[in-house]
Order: C-alpha cells, then sequence, then structure tokens
C-alpha cells in the first residue's frame, strides 16, 4: 500500500477537517464533526488517492472506526 | 422553411465525445437524419463501435486527446480537408469528477476545463477561422450541464467548468453571428450515461434516490438530450443563437 496506517489516520484528518489528535484507528468515524456527506466525499478521494481504490458513500457507511475503513481496504497488517 | 429542416442529409457534422453517451447518441441520430459524421474521442475501440453503429457511410472516426487544446485547431482543420466544411459542431466531451473543495488541486479544476469549456472554446476558435464552416453557415452546439447554472457540493470543478459555457455561447454567438456561425449550449439533467453512472456510484443509494426524485420526469436517456441537440444544429432552428435549452425533465423547474 501508499500510505501507513498512521499517515493514513493523519490524511483522513485533514480531508475531515479535524486535528490530526482526533482521528486514531479507534475512532467511531460518526463522533467526528467532520465526518457529514462532503467530509465522506472527502474520504472518498482519499481513499483513491492513497489506495488507488474507488469506494462509494454506502461502503464508507458500514465502516464504524477508521480501523473497520482501513479493513475494508485490506490494509496491510505489516504497514 | 422546407418542411424537412430538421433534416441533416449532405450536412458533415463534427461531434467531440462521440465514442459513448450524448455524443454517441447524437451522432446515431444526426446519421439516421442523414448527416456525415465526423467522430472525435479518445477511445479508440469505442470510437469504432459508434461508427459501426451509424447509419450510412463515410463517416470518420478519430482518436484524439481533447486537453491538447493548442492542437484542436490545426485537427479540425485536417478533418476538414479530409471531409467537407461543417455544418454543425457538437462539444459532447466531458469530465466529472467529485471532490469537495478541501481536496482539490489546480490539476482537478484545469483537468475540467480543460475538456469541459477550452475545448468547445477551440472548437469555436477553429471554426471561425476561413473554409472551416460550410457555406450555408455552421451550427455549434455545446453540450453544458443544469450545473453550468446551478450548483452541488464536491463538483466545483465540474459546475464552474459548465458554467464557463455559459459566457462562452453569449460571446461567441454576438461575435460570430455575421459569418453565420450559431452558437448555443444545451443543459442537461441527469442523463443515464457512463460517465453519470460512475458519479452515482459514488453517491451511495440514498444520494442516488435523491437525485432520481428531483427529476419529475425521472432520469434522462442520451437520446433525449440528442433531440434537443439535433434540431439546435438543423435548419429548423436557423433563428436561434446566443441561447442555453434547458433539458433536464424538469429538474431545475424546482
Amino acid at each position: 500500500m501508499a500510505v501507513s496506517k498512521q499517515e493514513f489516520a493523519v490524511r483522513l484528518a485533514e480531508a475531515l477537517n479535524e486535528d490530526a489528535a482526533a482521528v486514531a484507528l479507534n475512532t467511531v468515524l460518526d463522533d467526528l464533526e467532520g465526518w457529514d456527506s462532503v467530509g465522506q466525499l472527502s474520504a472518498i478521494a482519499l481513499i483513491d488517492e492513497c489506495f488507488n481504490r474507488r469506494v462509494n458513500v454506502d461502503e464508507l457507511r458500514k465502516c464504524v472506526s477508521v480501523a473497520d475503513l482501513l479493513a475494508m481496504l485490506d490494509h496491510d497488517e505489516s504497514n | 422553411m422546407a418542411d424537412d429542416a430538421l433534416n441533416l442529409a449532405g450536412k458533415c457534422i463534427l461531434i467531440t465525445g462521440a465514442s459513448s453517451g450524448i455524443g454517441r447518441a447524437t451522432a446515431q441520430l444526426m446519421a439516421h437524419r442523414g448527416a456525415r459524421i465526423v467522430g472525435l474521442a479518445r477511445d479508440a475501440n469505442r470510437l469504432e463501435e459508434t461508427r459501426a453503429s451509424l447509419a450510412g457511410s463515410n463517416h470518420l472516426v478519430r482518436s484524439v486527446d481533447l486537453e491538447d487544446a493548442a492542437a484542436i485547431g490545426p485537427l479540425v482543420q485536417d478533418l476538414v480537408q479530409e471531409t467537407a466544411p461543417l455544418a454543425a459542431i457538437v462539444h459532447a466531451a466531458g469530465v466529472q469528477h467529485a471532490r469537495p473543495l478541501r481536496m482539490s488541486r489546480p490539476d482537478d479544476f484545469l483537468a475540467h476545463y480543460r475538456v469541459n469549456a477550452l475545448a468547445g472554446a477551440m472548437l469555436l476558435a477553429a471554426v471561425s477561422k476561413r473554409g472551416i464552416a460550410a457555406e450555408g453557415g455552421c451550427s455549434v452546439v455545446l453540450v453544458g450541464s443544469v450545473m453550468s447554472e446551478l450548483g452541488a457540493a464536491g463538483l466545483s470543478a465540474y459546475c464552474s467548468s459548465k458554467g464557463a459555457l455559459l459566457g462562452l455561447v453569449r460571446a461567441a454567438a454576438l461575435e460570430l453571428a455575421a459569418a453565420r456561425i450559431r452558437v448555443n449550449a444545451v443543459l442537461p439533467g441527469v442523463v443515464d450515461t457512463e460517465m453519470s453512472r460512475h458519479h452515482r456510484a459514488t453517491l451511495g443509494a440514498e444520494h442516488v434516490k435523491q437525485i432520481e426524485q428531483m427529476h419529475p420526469l425521472g432520469i434522462g436517456q442520451a437520446e433525449d438530450v440528442a433531440q434537443a441537440i439535433a434540431f439546435l444544429a438543423s435548419d429548423a432552428a436557423r433563428w436561434i443563437t446566443g441561447t442555453c435549452l434547458t433539458v433536464d425533465g424538469g429538474y431545475s423547474a424546482q
């Protein structure tokens, strides 16, 4: 994969207009103010950039946490 | 005016984006009405599929990258030399990618502007030159969008690139009227094409349902827009220039 889990979390925070400290692997996405419709479109763009994967809003909404997002993307645990 | 003013027999018509969607449907309809089609798009295989689907013969297709704006003028000149002066030009090629502003880079906007707007401007520049328009005049139809006038979150690049066509149509219509070149645009709502399916796939089922409900006549088909384009390109629209024809199933009436 192109980015590590930690780097993805940092970039996701940026994409959602959140403080970097507010987004960790166990963060519940619905607890983030930035996890609205524009935030979800931003996450889709970020995932495309980082993983060259195209996901849709329905797939994103199935994910509870940032870790779930990465699991959905078949994140390599060694990273 | 002749009864068959919608007939396009004997007219040579250049269509960008002819490999799919509205461009392909327009090529098919215009060929059915007797036009000789010069079809442009990036995908050579799908262009050949379009050519094979056209009524009549003597059509020409050419694989080109419309992002290369400087190449459009010389290309049009070459194509006219190979075929005939143009009675109409349809700019149906377009790109659409959803990307919120906070994620946008200059290239995201430029990619939209180059194909959706600048290529249309360069086609107008090309047809303004001697020998490109047919002796009886030329009708240029730019394919805009309801998003030329409205907005959608995540589509700033697309909306602004399509919005640029509104000013282009009006200015070019005034500048080129004396040369018997008419310039108009169609503004489609959501049409069931590969490009819109790709966009809708990103949005999720709930949002897609909302979009469908915002079209009182339902989501459109490419043929619905092709009919409007073919009208504007024909002699039936000979007194129409500098305008935008909304074709959106009632979307923007709300």
